[in-house]
């Protein structure tokens, strides 16, 4: 456990070496993220000008609170396990084999390989909007906290069970690049704005609704079940896919993956 | 007890079949068709302590395969198989402790930044502490003459001084056993025979065994006392390497270029072929009954010689060689 | 005739390259139904709450439509061929080919676009039929203005992105500013009409290029009306015709100082 923490400090920092080596393309990067959320507000600016109070059960604070949750809990994952979304590659190239030959965790080793410079951007625009809009309120800032936390969890799981697909089907960054598309949009908008069978799916499949909207509703009206429910949600989630992930392992250390190279 | 040893080693690869067509990936979905696939048949083979080894065969001859087993990368269908007494699919962890790899083209480098990082993250991955870490570090830049580059980030370096730094990094944790898959492919003759010299001095004063595959007859020349030829999943041949050297390893091709026509060459012990209307011959020479040096001096004697090249023939050569006289006998 | 007809080859060649990628182009298609479904709900909900500026539900469903396709089919590489070829320098051999350059780029894009159109264009007319049923303000006349626009926005935008494409010359990192255009395309016309700006900022959108790309189009198709589209058009063409010239002198005057001064 020592080691690994030991390991984990190490990627980071190697990480974050790597990425300043180019450091113009860095900030610009960083940049285009926070840009580019900034679209997403100006857009829910726009029409909360229009039609004022609520939409969808959510006012324009509620709207920047989520934003705020899925902004910094997408950049925390990806910060630190952007290696997820390459897992893919990973599999379909062989190059597994190098995280195979080492004598660690071998989900860890893949996990934390690499960053991503982006989400260095998207990490901190959620704490820009929380300073701007909740710097004085303690609660806020809590459950911000708690929802940037679960939501970094829970995305990494989600890329993590899609990629796995790729040990049983070849090539599926297909499903990768979906779940993703899928878990930002129901994280982004007021979860209303779904059908009740599409919001069964952000608590279950696609768990955007622990990740971002559960944080809010905990910290507008919070109640011990609704945080030990997500929490557990959350929990049991991640080691599905953990479980998933060693399971089509499994199938690759039996060699299945590697015949595409033959 | 022998460092590798596996008996009867079999390894079937589960294959995918899909035809052609939308129609058929659809179908694909509901009803996979498999095939099986033979990678390794078969294989008993039992390294010691200390060896060399030289590991030969053409592409897709099951080497790679051979090798990912006993690294734990891939399971084995059939058979037994232990590495410095570990057993590869239940103990890969523990095993690779005591293992480190090159693998050809994958590296275990930080391409961005100075190879002294990633050696850092390889001693927390390796369970180095940092007061043993600085002394190897140390020890092996003095070896392999890293100081200079051992700062500069790796994609700033020549390409032998990355691949020193990659076998340096592969050391850090002072393997029993060493894998080496192509290790001086892409080099030049200088860095190649340095990597070489730095193996050899490994092997010498650690005692650590050493596995190599590699398409460069001189580096088995070298390096190895011991060859093992694999083809088709089945060991074809597993001989000393001196024996491989007279019977195969030995032959050199002499190209010979003259500035008058040359149309009748005789040099005995040589194999001629002229070539050109006599302004170019082909010595097929086998040092071992002939020594190249005794061809030099006849060829220079001649006074026309305007330009000589010699070279090994192409692993590819040897091979079939090999094969066309296991088969005779 | 002859210096014509090798555009027109280009463009073929492109098209055929591009029909190659069917994978690609599949998975296109599910990120833009579900772009699609997503504003829609989105859309929905708004309008829930009360009525916007202008546009009744069905028109702003078709309205997205129309801005997606647009930003999808549109969607070809032409900014990141241009600043690597910059970047690397293979820009100069450029000089030695019998095309022009910038026209070349062009034929190269309109080849992919018009596969795109074809394809996104059923897909668009597939969604909005079975989502909001048929568009009821559009009609037959409406159509040649339509296209019009169309290919005014693709020209626009295709220039833009090789102005950006080409200031690698001597921006270090444009990456910057083709987020910024992106964005402010995004902002000012494709998530919503430029009608549903703060009037001041709705002015200020007018004045600027930005909205001639996806608001434009989308408008016409929305809401035909004779006089306001030919209004839309002129203005279309007007920074069309800016664009390309400035384009097209940018370039020449990169390629000057390329001669010059030696890559």
């Amino acid at each position: 456990m020592c080691k690994h923490i030991k390991i984990f400090k190490c990627y980071f920092k190697l990480n974050l070496a790597s990425a300043l080596e180019y450091r113009a393309s860095f900030f610009t990067q960083a940049f285009g993220m926070a840009l580019s959320n900034s679209s997403f507000i100006f857009f829910w600016w726009v029409a909360f000008g229009q039609i004022g109070g609520t939409i969808a059960g959510y006012s324009f604070r509620d709207v920047l609170y989520i934003w705020a949750i899925a902004s910094s809990g997408f950049g925390a994952a990806h910060i630190l396990f952007a290696n997820v979304t390459t897992l893919t590659k990973l599999i379909v190239t062989g190059e597994l084999d190098t995280y195979l030959l080492q004598p660690c965790n071998v989900l860890m080793n893949i996990l934390c390989a690499k960053t991503s410079l982006p989400a260095y951007g998207d990490f901190l625009y959620g704490f820009v909007i929380m300073f701007i809009f909740y710097s004085g309120n303690p609660m806020a800032w809590m459950w911000f906290l708690w929802g940037v936390l679960l939501c970094g969890l829970l995305i990494t799981a989600v890329n993590l069970a899609a990629h796995t697909f790729s040990f049983y089907w070849g090539e599926a960054s297909l499903i990768g690049q979906l779940a993703t598309e899928f878990m930002i949009n129901f994280s982004i908008y007021p979860e209303k704005i779904y059908a009740p069978a599409v919001r069964a799916i952000m608590y279950s499949l696609i768990p955007a609704g622990i990740a971002v909207h559960v944080p809010l509703r905990l910290f507008t009206r919070f109640s011990w079940g609704t945080a030990l429910c997500a929490l557990g949600g959350a929990i049991l989630y991640g080691a599905a896919c953990g479980f998933f992930f060693y399971k089509g392992l499994k199938r690759y250390e039996s060699g299945n993956a590697i015949v595409t190279r033959l | 007890m022998p460092v590798i040893q596996t008996r009867s080693l079999t390894k079937v690869y589960r294959t995918r079949v899909k035809k052609e067509g939308l129609g058929a990936s659809f179908r694909a979905l509901f009803h996979a068709e498999w095939k099986a696939i033979q990678a390794v048949t078969d294989i008993s083979l039992q390294v010691e302590a200390g060896e060399i080894v030289a590991f030969i065969g053409p592409n897709g001859a099951g080497k790679s395969t051979f090798i990912k087993m006993l690294c734990g990368i891939l399971h084995p269908t059939g058979g037994e198989l232990s590495v410095l007494g570990f057993s590869p699919v239940k103990e890969r962890r523990n095993l690779a402790l005591r293992i480190g790899t090159v693998f050809g083209q994958k590296s275990q480098l930080w391409l961005h930044l100075p190879a002294l990082d990633s050696f850092t993250l390889l001693a927390a991955i390796y369970e180095i502490s940092d007061s043993e870490r600085r002394r190897r570090v140390a020890e092996l830049s003095e070896l392999f003459e890293l100081k200079d580059f051992l700062q500069t980030p790796v994609r700033k370096l020549s390409l032998g001084q990355r691949i020193r730094c990659e076998v340096a990094a592969s050391l850090l944790h002072n393997p029993e056993l060493l894998f080496l898959d192509e290790p001086t492919i892409g080099l030049d003759v200088v860095v190649k025979q340095a990597i070489r010299e730095l193996i050899l001095r490994r092997n010498k004063e650690w005692g650590t065994t050493v596995f190599l595959t590699s398409h460069d007859p001189s580096d088995i020349e070298q390096l190895c006392r011991r060859a093992v030829v694999i083809d088709r999943g089945v060991i074809v041949l597993d001989t000393q390497v001196d024996k491989l050297k007279s019977d195969y390893l030995g032959e050199k091709r002499v190209e010979v270029r003259f500035t008058s026509p040359q149309p009748f060459l005789h040099i005995p012990g040589a194999e001629v072929t002229v070539e050109g209307g006599g302004l170019k011959a082909v010595l097929t020479v086998n040092t071992s009954s002939c020594p190249i040096g005794d061809i030099m001096g006849r060829l220079s004697a001649m006074g026309n010689v305007s330009d000589i090249t010699i070279n090994n023939p192409p692993m590819e050569e040897i091979i079939a060689g090999i094969f066309k006289r296991e088969a005779a006998s | 005739m002859r210096k014509t007809r090798k555009y027109a080859v280009i463009a073929r060649v492109s098209f055929s390259n591009a029909l190659a990628y069917r994978v690609s182009l599949l998975s296109r298609f599910c990120f833009y139904t579900l772009f699609i479904m997503i504003f829609m709900s989105l859309w929905r909900a708004i309008y829930r709450e009360g009525s916007v500026h202008g546009y009744d539900y069905t028109q702003i469903v078709w309205y997205l439509i129309m801005t997606e396709f647009v930003g999808f089919a549109c969607g070809t590489g032409v900014f990141n061929n241009m600043n690597d070829e910059v970047k690397s320098g293979s820009i100069a051999y450029q000089l030695c080919r019998p095309t022009h350059y910038v026209l070349y780029q062009l034929a190269n894009s309109a080849g992919q676009i018009l596969l795109n159109m074809m394809c996104f264009g059923l897909l668009a007319a597939v969604l909005g039929l079975v989502l909001v049923g048929p568009l009821m303000t559009f009609t037959v006349a409406g159509l040649p203005p339509l296209l019009l626009s169309l290919l005014f926005s693709f020209l626009l935008n295709h220039f833009f992105l090789m102005l950006i494409g080409l200031s690698a010359f001597v921006l270090e990192d444009n990456f910057a500013l083709f987020l910024i255009y992106q964005k402010l395309n995004f902002m000012l016309g494709m998530f919503l009409p430029v009608e549903f700006l703060p009037p001041w900022l709705g002015q200020i959108a007018e004045n600027l290029p930005f909205s001639y790309i996806y608001w434009a189009p989308a408008k016409i198709f929305v809401r035909f009306s004779p006089d306001t589209c030919w209004e839309l058009i002129t203005r279309q063409g007007a920074w069309t015709m800016a664009a390309a010239l400035l384009a097209f002198l940018t370039y020449r005057i990169c390629m000057n100082r390329l001669q010059i001064n030696g890559g």
